[in-house]
């Protein structure tokens, strides 16, 4: 029996907006699960997966959990690879100088490079 | 390195191809399954109009899909394969990650 | 090869159940292995029992069943989607104080932990979603 590596590079891509749909919370729970197990983890935000990172939300209003804050926690799990493409933010008139969390601004061909050097790739 | 990315959707109702198209990169292979079947008609024009070169790109749809919508193999472009099922399989074997966009 | 599939969808909202369960079969066809399927978010239905399909229509939960069950293939559904979609077994009915239980065999409830370590024994995951 060949033994199963103990770490692998595993590729979030966020295109989903925070509150339309349960994807934005399924998917940052996927992230923070592959954390606890000490994976490498890559979060990339992408097309309406930028909303997430729009400040001062306040989903309480809608009886929500508030993604945003949610974000917050990534660090404490030790998650630092945080990009976020710049043509999707462009696109919905977000400045990268006002995201809820730090996240490195990159283009697509950053992205491309991401992708082929994961492991495993999940996009929610 | 090389990935495979799948689109099940027609680039009309979605962003998943056109944000497909722009990360993929020239030894990638795109799969259209599903509705993502619908963008073989106007695939290249969407890439022409994103100024993104795809003739590099392998595409390729998941036959039954195809037929399933009533589109015959020889109305394909000629830059686009058909696979079956095994073909499907045999698309992520050959690449070292699969993307897929819903 | 080993894989790893990944449902999201439930099934006949969308065509992404029939697309898996169709990539599962031919992947054994083809002798490769599926390490584990699991079933998140909206694919937790795939495992409700209490699930019937007319009889001119394909029964998908029944054909995941059968096809996990003949192939002994190991099989998850997240516990953290499922309960909050009525997907509970025994313990779990027993601990919401539910009259019944409904997570079809073989799946069982398992949390998202049981994906990455399906992942990392796996050379190929892959998702099918709506």
């Amino acid at each position: 029996m060949d033994t199963a590596p103990v770490q692998k590079q595993f590729t979030f891509l966020a295109r989903r907006s925070p509150y339309g749909s349960g994807h934005a919370r399924a998917m940052l729970d996927m992230v923070l699960a592959t954390a606890v197990f000490d994976q490498k983890v890559t979060l990339i935000f992408l097309d309406d997966g930028v909303l997430q990172l729009q400040r001062n939300q306040a989903a309480a209003g809608i009886g929500a959990k508030d993604l945003g804050a949610a974000l917050g926690v990534l660090p404490l799990y030790d998650i630092q690879q945080i990009f976020v493409d710049g043509q999707s933010l462009q696109l919905r008139g977000m400045s990268p100088q006002e995201l809820a969390i730090p996240a490195t601004v990159c283009d697509s061909a950053r992205i491309s490079q991401l992708l082929h050097e994961s492991d495993v790739v999940f996009t929610l | 390195m090389s990935t495979l990315h799948t689109v099940n959707k027609p680039s009309w109702n979605s962003d998943l191809l056109a944000s497909c198209l722009r990360v993929a990169s020239a030894a990638d292979t795109l799969l259209l399954i599903e509705d993502g079947i619908y963008n073989v008609r106007t695939l290249a024009a969407l890439a022409a109009a994103l100024e993104i070169p795809v003739n590099q790109l392998q595409i390729c749809v998941l036959r039954d899909d195809l037929l399933a919508r009533g589109m015959a193999q020889s109305e394909l472009p000629a830059d686009i394969t058909a696979v079956d099922q095994a073909g499907f399989v045999a698309l992520v074997c050959r690449h070292q990650q699969s993307v897929h966009w819903f | 090869m080993k894989f790893t599939i990944v449902l999201h969808a439930a099934p006949y909202t969308s065509q992404a159940s029939l697309s898996a369960l169709r990539f599962a079969q031919a992947s054994l066809a083809a002798g490769h292995e599926i390490v584990r399927v699991f079933f998140y978010y909206d694919g937790v239905h795939n495992t409700n029992e209490f699930s019937a399909a007319p009889q001119d229509e394909l029964d998908l939960v029944e054909a995941w069943s059968t096809l996990l069950q003949e192939h002994g293939i190991d099989a998850v559904t997240c516990v953290s989607s499922s309960i909050k979609r009525g997907i509970i077994d025994t313990r779990e009915a027993r601990r919401h104080d539910r009259q019944g239980h409904n997570l079809r065999a073989p799946a069982v409830l398992s949390g998202l932990g049981q994906l990455v370590d399906a992942s990392l024994a796996s050379d190929r995951t892959i998702s099918f979603g709506a």
